[in-house]
């Protein structure tokens, strides 16, 4: 069965640099760099693609034995959710499929998750990280002009 | 009082440190207060503890007269005494030789990153199970304000990924 998968953001923050993804769960304060296929993984999740869709796309992507591919996806997608950086998401986000296979595939490198939790008790700190239109704090009314 | 000369907090700070001349640095904002014994406690506290290079303490946030959380806010940090950052820090100066000043092409976030590379440096350092600190929380508080806090975190979290991983390198090369 395929399930569809949504970035638990704004708790989860995340930037792709050039070889790695580097992300903050800031429920728990911990942060992760992201490597190998790790990157296109989170980019498919990022744009939304099924676990189906994933697979397919990581073995068209890449050489290698598809099982092994899929069993590594697997792994990798159980460990984001280990650490609450995924969650499932609801049908509404519609899975856009597999894309068209490329002209040329790369050799498969497992994805690798590091955990980090050195900075947890400032992490912690950040108040909050997704600033509504009316900015913040929100002030009380009888104090707006 | 010395005037700054460049632009930013951590050049504030940078300024400050530079033109100090005790052993020991700390540091308050404008709109937050120490408790009247909180340079007691520290330096007492590292006077006791020579190797320590650096301590933090608790803190409590109180919101501002005047506003009011929105949803999201972590209410904890108004509920609980926690962990407090920079303005708990009181550091003895020649950490700053190690570690280096603030980076100040952080607009934000330049505590985070400074703390981060004494981190990796496995700088001694204690925290301090007291409140020594009110932070108050109100809308001009530049990390809540700055759209480019996230991307600073990211950033210089990224920086200490690769110092961890090169630090690994070096051990692993120099184990063959």
């Amino acid at each position: 069965m395929s399930t569809l998968y949504k970035i638990n953001r704004p708790k989860v923050i995340s930037e792709a640099f050039e070889d790695e993804v580097v992300a903050v769960n800031f429920d728990t304060g911990s942060y992760y760099g992201m490597r190998n296929t790790a990157l296109t993984i989170w980019n498919l999740l990022e744009q939304g693609a099924s676990t189906q869709t994933l697979t397919c796309r990581m073995t068209s992507l890449y050489h290698g034995d598809q099982q092994a591919i899929s069993e590594a996806v697997s792994q990798f997608l159980d460990q984001l959710r280990t650490h609450n950086l995924i969650a499932e998401a609801s049908a509404a986000q519609a899975d856009h499929g597999p894309e068209p296979a490329p002209n040329h595939r790369g050799p498969w490198e497992p994805p690798v998750l590091s955990v980090y939790e050195d900075m947890k008790d400032l992490l912690l700190l950040d108040p909050i990280h997704d600033v509504d239109e009316q900015g913040w704090p929100a002030r009380k009314p009888d104090q707006m002009a | 009082m010395i005037t700054q000369t460049g632009r930013g907090i951590a050049d504030a700070y940078n300024c400050g440190i530079a033109s100090s001349t005790g052993d020991l640095v700390a540091f308050l904002s404008c709109d937050d207060e120490w408790t009247p014994d909180k340079l007691q406690v520290q330096s007492d506290h590292m006077k006791a503890n020579a190797r320590l290079l650096y301590t933090l303490t608790l803190a409590k946030s109180r919101l501002e007269d005047g506003h009011t959380p929105p949803a999201g806010f972590r209410m904890e940090l108004l509920e609980q005494e926690h962990s407090g950052a920079m303005e708990t820090l009181m550091a003895r100066r020649e950490v700053f030789a190690r570690v280096g000043p603030f980076d100040s092409r952080f607009q934000t976030a330049e505590d985070l990153d400074w703390f981060a590379r004494a981190n990796d440096l496995k700088v001694p350092m204690a925290r301090i199970p007291q409140v020594l600190l009110v932070k108050y929380v109100h809308d001009a508080n530049l990390s809540l304000t700055t759209p480019s806090n996230n991307q600073s975190i990211l950033t210089l979290l990224r920086k200490s990924i690769q110092r961890k991983n090169d630090s690994d390198r070096i051990i692993g090369d120099s184990a063959q």
